[in-house]
């Protein structure tokens, strides 16, 4: 190999080095946001936990029963977040989503 | 527009009698009436000699009677709400959803969703074409509440379909497909969004609609009736007036019976204390239930001075 082919590879695995590096910090970045995406999810997840539950809390939901059409949300939702918290199935013997 | 009347109170108190004789001195009066019973219980076919149904039926001049029936009501409002879900819902996901809706229609606050969805649709749409609407009920406690915070219903159903709407949106897009599809569900509850922001309107307007409470002159529904007032008006509804019904007339047969008149005094003197600042209206108990129209005389001309409707300012 020449010496000029020698300064190619090498350059060319320095550009790959800086590459992966930015690559890597790109993920860490995205890391972190995808963190505080995540936890303003599971915020919205326990609010959406607290409105749907509310009721055996004791605080009234007076809305519930005028939007019996969102059944299939609720369920819909409802069985993500017991799936997400570790339960296999729905914990709830009135509430039937698997 | 019409002018509506609640008379609420537990059950018993005689809310049904004192609406239809209401009712009736308000047709009298040349009032275009219609009167709204959802008392299971009621005698109005008895009353009237024609028995009422869902729709309006013509029982005097000027006064047309209204019946609704919880438990048809709330069939009605239930399948209402099925067939809006179904061409969202699929095989076994409708399955599970059906299943929910029909445990759904024990539940305490279902039959008070469906009786005030009628009530909305009758304040809507049959209201127009009278001068007066007198409902045999008031609205219920979560209704109440709901009136007073509507922002409630945005934020629970905001919340609710937000995923949804990512979800859909995220499909559309991987199909290409730029169309927006009606989400019938979506629609459904933005109507009746629609529907109660208007009947919250009205109901709140105190020339136009006012709870009149009736009770009776003992213990527990005189301690109700003043709280029962409390929520309403928290709410932004106005009570007009209350109603002591069956008070023991002062010619009684017995000691015995003078005896319980005694032991109303104090509750009749409490409940006129509490609404000094509104009308109070007394009735004797009768000698028997009415059974008809010349027995709702007295009730008649007890109530016919009511017109708690506040002009507007």
């Amino acid at each position: 190999m020449s010496r000029a082919d020698d300064e190619r590879t090498a350059s060319a695995g320095w550009r790959t080095r800086v590459k992966r590096l930015i690559e890597g910090y790109d993920s860490v970045l995205s890391l972190q946001h995808r963190r505080e995406i995540i936890r303003e999810l599971q915020d919205e997840e326990d609010l959406f936990m607290l409105l749907c539950f509310c009721d055996m809390m004791g605080i009234p939901n007076p809305v519930g029963d005028m939007t019996l059409e969102l059944y299939p949300y609720m369920l819909d939702r409802f069985h993500e977040w017991h799936q997400r918290q570790g339960m296999p199935r729905s914990p709830l013997d009135g509430f039937r989503c698997c | 527009m019409a002018k509506s009347l609640f008379f609420g109170g537990k059950g018993g108190v005689g809310k049904t009698s004192c609406a239809t004789a209401y009712a009736l001195s308000c047709a009298n009066a040349g009032w275009n009436t219609l009167l709204v019973s959802t008392d299971p219980a009621h005698n109005l076919a008895d009353l009237f000699g024609r028995q009422p149904g869902p729709t309006p039926t013509r029982m005097r001049p000027g006064l047309d009677v209204i019946e609704l029936d919880p438990d048809h009501e709330t069939k009605r409002y239930l399948d209402q709400v099925k067939d809006t879900i179904k061409p969202m819902v699929s095989g076994e996901r409708s399955a599970a959803v059906f299943r929910q809706l029909d445990l759904a229609r024990h539940a305490p606050g279902t039959e008070e969703a469906a009786l005030f969805d009628a009530l909305v649709g009758l304040l809507l749409d049959t209201g127009p074409h009278y001068d007066r609407l007198i409902f045999d009920t008031a609205p219920g406690g979560h209704t109440v509440r709901l009136l007073a915070l509507p922002e409630i219903m945005g934020v629970w159903v905001d919340g609710l379909m937000q995923r949804r709407h990512k979800v859909r949106s995220d499909y559309k897009a991987w199909l290409g497909d730029g169309e927006v599809v009606d989400d019938p569900i979506q629609e459904a509850l933005m109507r009746r969004r629609g529907r109660l922001a208007a009947a919250r309107e009205h109901l709140t307007c105190p020339a136009h609609s006012a709870m009149i409470l009736v009770a009776n002159p003992e213990r527990l529904p005189a301690l109700e009736t003043a709280r029962t007032r409390d929520l309403l008006e928290a709410n932004g509804l106005h009570v007009g007036a209350v109603v002591i019904n069956k008070c023991l007339p002062t010619t009684v047969d017995s000691q015995w019976l003078a005896n319980w008149r005694e032991e109303q005094r104090p509750w009749i003197e409490q409940l006129e204390t509490s609404f000094a600042d509104r009308t109070c209206i007394r009735i004797e108990h009768q000698p028997h239930a009415p059974a008809s129209i010349d027995d709702l005389r007295p009730l008649s001309d007890a109530l016919g001075v009511l017109s708690p409707w506040q002009a507007h300012a």
